[in-house]
């Protein structure tokens, strides 16, 4: 499925910049977030689906921005930006072992990241239905995932309290 | 905040909003909802979120034009996909291994499943049995290798291009996407759960434990969102329970399967426990590699 890419940007460009502005509070990182978001849509552009692309353009620009936020030093500045440094750290904390995220690289699949739910979640203020019809998931495998980062926010919380 | 999805109380998040803008929000009751919740608090603060979106729109498109962020767009996909063939031969190296057990995976799953020894399980618990006493193979009664005359389920996992379909015993990788079917086979109540290597029971049919667990008439029923397996370690068994005569209560067969995940020993394979007369349990074990995942 071809896409014109100035088209896609026109319809959701605005909704894309928006989710960035809302998550990194910076405008020159929002601007690049979002045309990042950009480029992994259209890398994916043969496996796409067929009903409608807010939602994985949300799921993406979430994806994007909490990569943004767990390689950045900036201090977060107000509690929802500590929200989003906490899940974001959680997330490399929990690890994905390398060769698969490699594996799924190449196959074409676009993981199914547990942050991204749980800031859907816990950030955003989505119930679990709504998270589970965002990303294609069934209610109990949300709750399953958020189970487990909260065991992984537990886990690195002991670990700084310890360090 | 409800579950349901329910406005009330609680600020519509903003991409809901967003999508209801858009058009894609494809939930027609949840739509109108959101519409009239938005009414409700214009018509309360002044605010119109909308309208908001639209004038950000404007400014957005005006501060940052289509045609100049369409090339940088298309600029930086070049410059990813002229760094591509490198990564690609870095990534294939890491693959190897990787690469080698998935082509003996589809192998394995590729094979004539009706000449396979793996195949349905089915375990009928007899009236009044009750407690964890382990069954052991062949004093199982019945069991039968079945296509479809009783209830069962089937498991397919997606593939980038199609899906296949997996038996109990098959292996499966922490990220597969699985799609869960049920057979109904004439029963119109049934609940679908799953118990991991780690003891963790997952709710699949219903959606939640308050609800009723009806099964819906046909031949194969797919369950309405796939299913990401997880890391955790050993296996992951899907349990379909379904009853001849007699109410399926949810709380009754999630208790009976919490009970079980606690031992790890029994519950890749021993029958849920549960009271009463004219129940029938069907499972598919997919076992995950050694050394995968963690506990």
């Amino acid at each position: 499925m071809a896409i014109d890419v100035e088209a896609a940007y026109r319809r959701y460009g605005p909704m894309v910049l928006r989710r960035c502005r809302q998550m990194l509070r910076d405008e020159q990182r929002a601007t690049d977030a979002m045309q990042d978001v950009f480029v992994q849509l259209l890398r994916r552009r043969d496996r796409l689906e067929d009903r409608g692309m807010s939602s994985l353009l949300y799921r993406i620009a979430t994806n994007v921005c909490l990569n943004k936020i767990r390689s950045s030093d900036r201090r977060p500045e107000d509690a929802q930006s500590q929200l989003l440094s906490r899940i974001a750290g959680a997330g490399d904390h929990e690890g994905r072992v390398e060769a698969r995220a490699v594996l799924d690289r190449l196959l074409g699949r676009e993981p199914i990241s547990t942050t991204t739910i749980a800031v859907l979640h816990l950030h955003d203020g989505l119930t679990l239905q709504e998270v589970a019809d965002v990303v294609g998931l069934s209610v109990s495998g949300v709750r399953k995932r958020l189970r487990k980062l909260a065991a992984s926010l537990e886990e690195l919380e002991r670990a700084e309290g310890t360090a | 905040m409800s579950e349901r999805g329910d406005m009330s109380g609680r600020e519509p998040p903003e991409l809901l909003v967003e999508q209801l803008a858009l058009g894609e929000l494809l939930d027609q009751t949840r739509a109108a909802a959101l519409r009239a919740e938005l009414e409700r608090e214009a018509a309360a603060s002044g605010r119109d979120r909308l309208a908001e979106l639209r004038v950000s729109d404007a400014e957005i498109l005006t501060d940052y034009p289509p045609e100049q962020v369409a090339a940088e767009i298309r600029r930086r996909i070049d410059r990813a996909e002229a760094d591509e063939p490198r990564r690609a031969r870095a990534g294939l190296w890491l693959l190897a291994p990787a690469l080698a057990a998935t082509a003996v995976l589809i192998w394995v799953v590729t094979r004539d499943h009706d000449a396979t020894t793996i195949a349905h399980t089915i375990a009928r618990v007899e009236e009044g049995t009750s407690g964890a006493t382990p069954v052991e193979e062949g004093k199982r009664e019945p069991t039968r290798i079945k296509g479809g005359v009783e209830p069962h389920l089937v498991v397919d996992r997606k593939l980038d291009a199609g899906h296949e379909r997996l038996a109990s015993g098959d292996q499966a990788r922490p990220g597969d996407l699985l799609q869960v079917s049920y057979v109904p086979a004439g029963r119109d109540a049934g609940v679908i759960l799953s118990i991991d290597g780690a003891g963790v029971v997952t709710l699949h049919h219903p959606s939640e434990p308050t609800a009723a667990p009806a099964l819906v008439e046909g031949l194969e029923i797919p369950l309405a969102h796939a299913y990401e397996l997880d890391e955790a370690p050993g296996f992951e068994r899907f349990v379909f329970v379904t009853r001849d005569e007699g109410a399926v209560a949810v709380a009754q067969v999630l208790a009976a399967a919490e009970q079980l995940a606690a031992n790890p020993d029994s519950a890749r394979s021993v029958p849920l426990a549960l009271e009463g007369e004219g129940w029938m349990q069907h499972s598919i074990v997919l076992d995950k590699p050694a050394g995968e995942g963690e506990p």
